[in-house]
């Protein structure tokens, strides 16, 4: 168990069941009177940001979570199929889980999987992929120097803006923290 | 050496086969028995130390100075805080090596306001500590609600305490739900706590006796009570004493926003000693 005197950015404590971060903290003590630890907390499931005030005396469960390396398998309808890459157990997460992950996802990708207690919570992406474009229309000739876009579909599925000289077949580099086009890769 | 039992102040320990000893949390365990042998006015400026304060406005160990007064009440504190900010206003407005802060310009007692508890938390949290006795919410609501609405003030003294958050200090005789206790605020911080001085051992006794029975709820060890400071009480004329933080001071003179900028980092600063 914390005590309040643990509390520190970056702290992760379990709260009504739920795995949170700490945020902000801020320790301040008005004259003569006790301690107030006031921290901003996330949810590390949801996002949920919300305050709270804690004094000496409170105890806090430290949040169990675990990072583990795995391997992206395919999807069906039951959801993402992962593969532990050290126990080699299987581990499937459903849609809700994998968010805007799935738009990166490549089969045999290596991915960091979050876990609260045994059950998978997020997903941690490389911060670039390359992905191949399977669907682009031809660019508009002459409309180059405005840096215009045009959609192009990615072989994940997921369409994003690239600039109209992208053709299909290419390779791109994509941030999966903005989910942007980055640079065409030299085939 | 004693400590004054206090719920809310942890010392540091360096007990050994001699029995426990303390780095000094505050230097009125000490000073204050000085009264009742006849010395008026003293003070001490030095290092204090307190175990687990740490954020922009508390360090575990830093520098108070405390100052007592004989045969003289809270109101005499408060016009020596006028005098001594008003003093050291002047030579910092002299100095080019600080910042150009607006409140220097003025003089002290031009920009200086005088607020009861009663009145700050009616006007700033909407409830009343006279009427309603509730510690947590008290101390909750003086951070959240009234340092942010008297941050905005120059000098504030915060005058009059509930007589349940008196600790050492003597109740008010015209109207006992208070005691004559007042905080000194500069900007909404915290610079000075000061008091009639209770000087009265067996009323002192209840009062260290409830601390300990706080220290014990909150699972902290009770701390055995001062017995040679208790014996003295009853011989000391009725007086005023008061602790007053110098590097929060010095913060706000060079207009620092943290004490980080002000004491070096050394000795128990936990971050050095955890590690």
């Amino acid at each position: 168990m914390y005590e309040s005197s643990d509390l520190r950015k970056g702290l992760k404590i379990i709260i009504d069941g739920q795995p949170y971060i700490i945020t902000e903290f801020q320790f301040s003590k008005p004259g003569k009177g006790q301690a107030l630890y006031r921290c901003k907390l996330k949810n590390m499931i949801t996002g949920y940001t919300m305050d709270r005030t804690y004094r000496s005396g409170d105890k806090f469960e430290p949040a169990n979570l675990e990072e583990r390396r795995v391997q992206y398998l395919y999807n069906d309808a039951e959801g993402y199929h992962f593969m532990d890459t050290k126990t080699y157990d299987q581990i499937t997460l459903t849609e809700e889980n994998i968010g805007e992950a799935k738009n990166f996802l490549q089969d045999n990708m290596e991915v960091d999987l979050l876990f609260f207690n045994e059950t998978p919570i997020s997903i941690n992406l490389p911060n670039f992929v390359q992905l191949e474009v399977v669907k682009a229309d031809p660019g508009v000739k002459g409309d180059t120097a405005t840096g215009a876009t045009k959609p192009a579909t990615l072989e994940t599925g997921y369409t994003i803006q690239v600039p109209l000289f992208i053709e299909e077949g290419e390779i791109l580099k994509i941030d999966t923290r903005t989910g942007q086009y980055v640079e065409r890769v030299k085939g | 050496m004693d400590v004054i039992p206090e719920a809310t102040i942890e010392p540091f320990k360096i007990g050994d086969e001699e029995g426990p000893r303390y780095l000094l949390p505050s230097p009125e365990i000490y000073l204050k028995p000085l009264l009742s042998i006849g010395l008026e006015r003293f003070f001490h400026i030095g290092p204090a130390f307190r175990k687990g304060e740490k954020g922009p406005i508390h360090s575990a160990e830093f520098t108070i100075l405390e100052w007592y007064r004989g045969h003289e009440n809270y109101t005499r504190l408060m016009e020596d805080c006028m005098g001594l900010l008003s003093s050291i206003f002047r030579a910092f407005r002299r100095s080019a090596l600080v910042p150009d802060l607006p409140v220097l310009q003025e003089d002290a007692s031009s920009c200086s306001e005088v607020i009861t508890v009663e009145e700050a938390f009616t006007r700033y949290a909407g409830w009343n500590p006279l009427e309603i006795r509730n510690e947590q919410r008290f101390e909750q609501d003086i951070v959240e609600k009234i340092e942010p609405a008297l941050s905005l003030k120059c000098i504030v003294f915060l005058i009059d305490f509930p007589c349940w958050a008196a600790s050492l200090s003597r109740l008010k005789k015209s109207d006992e739900r208070v005691s004559e206790r007042f905080e000194l605020y500069i900007s909404g911080i915290e610079m000075a706590n000061g008091f009639s001085e209770l000087v009265n051992s067996a009323k002192q006794r209840a009062r260290f006796h409830a601390e300990n029975r706080q220290r014990i709820s909150a699972g902290l060890d009770p701390e055995p009570l001062p017995e040679q400071f208790l014996n003295t009480l009853d011989r000391c004329p009725p007086s005023a004493g008061i602790a007053m933080g110098i590097d929060r001071l010095l913060m706000f003179l060079v207009g620092a926003d943290s004490l980080t900028e002000i004491i070096p980092p050394f000795s128990l600063h936990e971050d050095l000693t955890s590690s």
